[in-house]
């Protein structure tokens, strides 16, 4: 038995030995191919560059990326044409993953179970500190020195608003740039019916309320007979902040900086609802519920619902977005009525400052904006994926992957090395069908965008007839520099606001920090006692109800809220001064 | 066996128990291999799962491992008890769920013995048709209809105003005083011929001849509904009280996100749509888990101390 034992044991041992030398030859037979192939790499590992500045691998570059909340049968219906593109002169096959599911639900569940693509992006900030610190996030900043010299120079001092507190830099911003719109948190009032008043100038928050009471008198049913309000508000599906416009509106109107009234010489952040104008704003919004000049559903309003009313000429005014104005009315209206439009029924957004106020905050443009974008650890190759990075971030990268392929069908095309956008696209009363339906529905454009810039393009061989020019829309201009379609130069003749910059403003909420959880609470307990508030019957209540509420953030932790901001940005100062 | 056999004394311990148990495997061998998937799935999908409590425990971060997680202990089932709005949300939740365990538990039963009534067949089963479909609607769908009925231009509020009952429109959706009620008639609306299916059943179980005696007696409908039906259905409308009890915690979910707005925030937040919000959203299972896993528990006691109370008033228990 032992010498069977033993015969066993040697012949295990020795077909090991053999097993382990087979496998050593294998390996330095594997070492030779790869050698031969990097001496083969003496040929070029690539097939050239392109004529888009993409250095076009000889080995199909493939990854997947997660970017957020859609529909992902509508996602793979739109991307094909782009997608083709891509594979046809890129040799890159990219996959976008999307699911009908709160962002943040679903990133935790990939956490959890380790089941993620190789880039995530449209992440928020906090989520993506999240896995920065479990490890799943690659480290770039090597990747970013060696493969992306655009990513480097575009984002300049603002990269370092990336790093940690060793240096590193884990995650890149998405929808960053410059971003000094025309309109922002406004004061909007229909243009016609302000006209046939005599055009008063309203530039104070009270101004704003007298003008729309005299529209509102004259004007206090629309054609069906329904009753016209001077305000009203909504929150986009699926969340319950309706209410919220009015006080960012207003807290812009008063010059606060994200909500927090910064004292510059001593750093300190004073949350609004600790401010004598918190009080002041919210009486002011009060006085239109009391006075019966609010929507009654304001604070039910979903988006859509509130948009029916604007189109249905309901609804005088806004305070908040421009946008929302925007797409309720004259855009909704030049599509309904066709050739019968009138281009003087419109909304028209002001800026609208306090007294006393030095400059309003309506304009905050973030360049690193709220929204990260990182390569996950499944990630094969996490350089070529920096290098599409990199060059999605050029200008003409973005340019394609912002307006799809440059084509004669499509809205711009590339001719003498000029970035030309073709005339019909260019026509103001058919934006939607000759614009953004051409590039969005033909030629599936920003079907991949992960990285690319949504602040404004600047490039000499951008078509010289339009400004303005970011992924998401392009304005054409007249040679003395005004907009070509007359509508926006009514919309916003009265826009004096300059923009600020809030990029020092950015908090970053880290993954295990309980301030978090305060903020969570306290954006919830806001927007309820808000609502209470505003809806008070008497101005007694009103600041009863205030005082509450106060007392009630106070509890719940606003004044760490404020420290934690003020702290914030002294270390974003300093990182950005590095 | 060849021991009892032959000294006819019975095996004890536990080698006796187990062959016993064998036995008796064996005598019922058709009833466990029908029930066989029954127990599996039950096994896989009740009880697998629930070694995840022990997430409740640790400081669990999604992506890290549990091994690497630090033992808590009890504390996020503490933390839930010094949440600032804790009381707020746990009266939600009782208030809303004891409503539905009230109205909602009697309304299908009314509804129940008002079929049994009618005599028409094709008219009882329009109306069993009509009463079912709205369980089938889903509550996205169940809010919008909700949100135009209701709205300050709504249906209703236009019927009210023409009827001059009111001369403003009353502001159903936004104030939070009518939350409860409007919650409950949305649930009872979905849930009410769905819940009487079970009862009608039981109803169509009570021996005729009951009826035929009663009529002899002299009992008119409403008598015959009251002395026969009833107690003929009495054991049926305790197993599901005593059982809907272990639901007092779980006021429902889906309805409260999508009925619910910032004015009613007081009135809509229950533990469920705090957990999803605070727990589930922000990554906190740890929290979440120990919540779920206390509100189990307490329904579970519940259902025991209902259970007891059933048996011995009543002589009827579930266990």
């Amino acid at each position: 038995m032992k010498k069977i034992l033993m015969l066993m044991l040697a012949l295990t041992i020795v077909l090991t030995a053999a097993g382990c030398s087979g496998g050593n030859n294998g390996k330095s037979a594997n070492k030779e191919e790869a050698s031969s192939s990097s001496g083969n790499s003496a040929e070029p590992a690539t097939n050239g560059v392109n004529e888009y500045g993409w250095d076009v691998p000889k080995d199909t570059l493939k990854f997947s990326f997660y970017a957020g909340y859609d529909d992902q049968a509508e996602v793979d219906k739109k991307s094909p044409p782009m997608a083709q593109f891509y594979k046809d002169k890129f040799n890159v096959e990219i996959k976008k993953i999307v699911y009908s599911i709160d962002m943040n639900e679903k990133l935790n569940l990939m956490l959890a179970t380790g089941d993620y693509p190789e880039v995530i992006t449209n992440m928020d900030d906090a989520m993506a500190e999240k896995f920065i610190a479990q490890g799943r996030a690659v480290d770039l900043t090597d990747l970013i020195e060696k493969s992306a010299p655009n990513i480097k120079e575009k984002l300049g001092k603002y990269l370092n608003l990336m790093k940690d507190d060793e240096g590193k830099i884990y995650k890149l911003p998405a929808l960053w740039g410059e971003n000094p719109n025309v309109a922002g948190m406004d004061f909007g009032i229909r243009y016609d019916w302000w006209k046939e008043l005599g055009s008063p100038v309203y530039q104070t928050p009270e101004e704003y309320y007298q003008a729309l009471k005299q529209i509102m008198a004259k004007h206090p049913t629309n054609a069906a007979g329904q009753k016209v309000y001077a305000l009203s508000d909504n929150a986009p599906a699926g969340t319950n902040t309706q209410g919220a416009n009015l006080y960012n509106g207003m807290l812009a109107a008063y010059g606060f900086k994200n909500g927090y009234k910064v004292n510059e010489s001593t750093g300190e952040f004073t949350h609004w609802m600790n401010t004598p104008e918190g009080l002041e704003i919210a009486k002011y919004i009060n006085r239109f519920y009391r006075e019966g000049m609010i929507d009654p559903d304001f604070l039910t309003n979903k988006f859509e619902d509130w948009q029916t009313k604007v189109t249905n000429e309901r609804i005088i005014g806004n305070i908040g977005a421009w946008w929302q104005l925007w797409v309720g009315g004259q855009e909704a209206w030049a599509e309904q009525e066709k050739d019968k439009y009138n281009i003087e029924k419109r909304f028209m957004n002001v800026t609208v400052k306090a007294p006393g106020v030095e400059k309003s905050t309506e304009l905050g443009s973030n360049f690193i904006g709220n929204y990260r974008v990182i390569i996950t650890d499944k990630a094969k190759d996490p350089e070529k994926i920096m290098e599409w990075f990199n060059w999605e971030v050029s200008t003409l990268g973005t340019m394609i992957t912002g307006f799809g392929k440059p084509d004669p069908e499509n809205v711009w095309d590339i001719k003498d090395g000029k970035w030309i956008f073709k005339d019909s696209a260019m026509e103001y009363a058919n934006k939607n069908t000759n614009f953004h339906d051409v590039r969005d529905k033909k030629f599936g454009a920003m079907s991949f965008m992960m990285i690319a810039p949504a602040g404004w393009i600047k490039d000499e061989r951008l078509d010289p007839r339009v400004t303005r020019v970011s992924v998401y829309d392009m304005w054409p201009i007249k040679e003395d520099g005004s907009f070509l379609d007359p509508g926006v130069n009514l919309s916003w003749q009265n826009v004096k606001g300059e923009s600020w910059d809030s990029t020092l403003y950015t908090v970053t909420y880290k993954a295990e920090d309980p301030i978090s959880n305060t903020n969570a609470t306290i954006k919830d307990t806001l927007i309820s006692e808000w609502a209470k508030m505003i809806t008070s019957k008497t101005e007694e209540d009103l600041v009863s109800k205030f005082n509450s509420a106060q007392e009630k953030l106070n509890k719940l932790g606003l004044h760490d809220l404020e420290k934690y901001n003020a702290d914030s940005y002294k270390a974003n100062v300093e990182k950005f001064q590095q | 066996m060849e021991i009892q056999a032959k000294t006819g004394i019975k095996q004890s311990g536990f080698k006796g128990r187990l062959s016993r148990i064998g036995k008796r495997f064996y005598r019922e061998r058709e009833l466990w291999t029908i029930n066989f998937f029954a127990l599996a799935w039950v096994l896989i999908f009740a009880y697998g799962p629930m070694y995840g409590i022990i997430y409740s425990f640790y400081n669990y971060i999604p992506g890290r491992s549990l091994s690497h997680s630090k033992f808590v202990g009890l504390k996020y089932y503490i933390e839930f008890f010094t949440l600032p709005d804790v009381w707020l949300i746990i009266r939600n939740t009782l208030v809303i769920s004891s409503l539905g365990l009230t109205i909602g538990f009697i309304a299908p039963i009314i509804l129940a013995l008002l079929m049994n009534e009618i005599r028409n067949i094709k008219f009882k089963r329009l109306i069993q048709t009509i009463t079912y479909l709205p369980h089938f609607v889903s509550w996205i769908v169940v809010a919008s209809i909700i949100f135009t009925l209701l709205g300050s231009e709504g249906a209703i509020n236009d019927a009210l105003m023409k009827m001059g009952i009111i001369h403003e429109p009353l502001k159903i959706l936004g104030e939070g005083e009518y939350f409860w009620a409007l919650l409950t008639s949305a649930n009872l609306w979905k849930g009410i011929g769905w819940a009487s299916i079970i009862y009608i059943a039981a109803i169509a179980g009570v021996d005729q001849e009951l009826y035929q005696a009663g009529a002899v007696d002299g009992l008119g409908r409403f008598g015959m509904a009251w002395h026969i039906t009833l107690p003929g259905i009495r054991s049926t409308v305790l197993l599901l009280f005593i059982l809907g009890i272990g639901t007092l915690l779980n006021a429902g979910f889906e309805q409260q996100l999508l009925l619910g707005t910032p004015t009613t925030r007081d009135y809509h937040e229950v533990i469920d749509t705090y957990v999803y919000r605070y727990g589930i959203q922000q990554g906190r299972y740890s929290f979440a888990t120990a919540v779920g896993f206390m509100s189990s528990v307490l329904g579970l006691v519940l259902v025991l101390i209902t259970n007891k109370f059933s048996k011995k008033l009543t002589g009827m228990s579930i266990i």
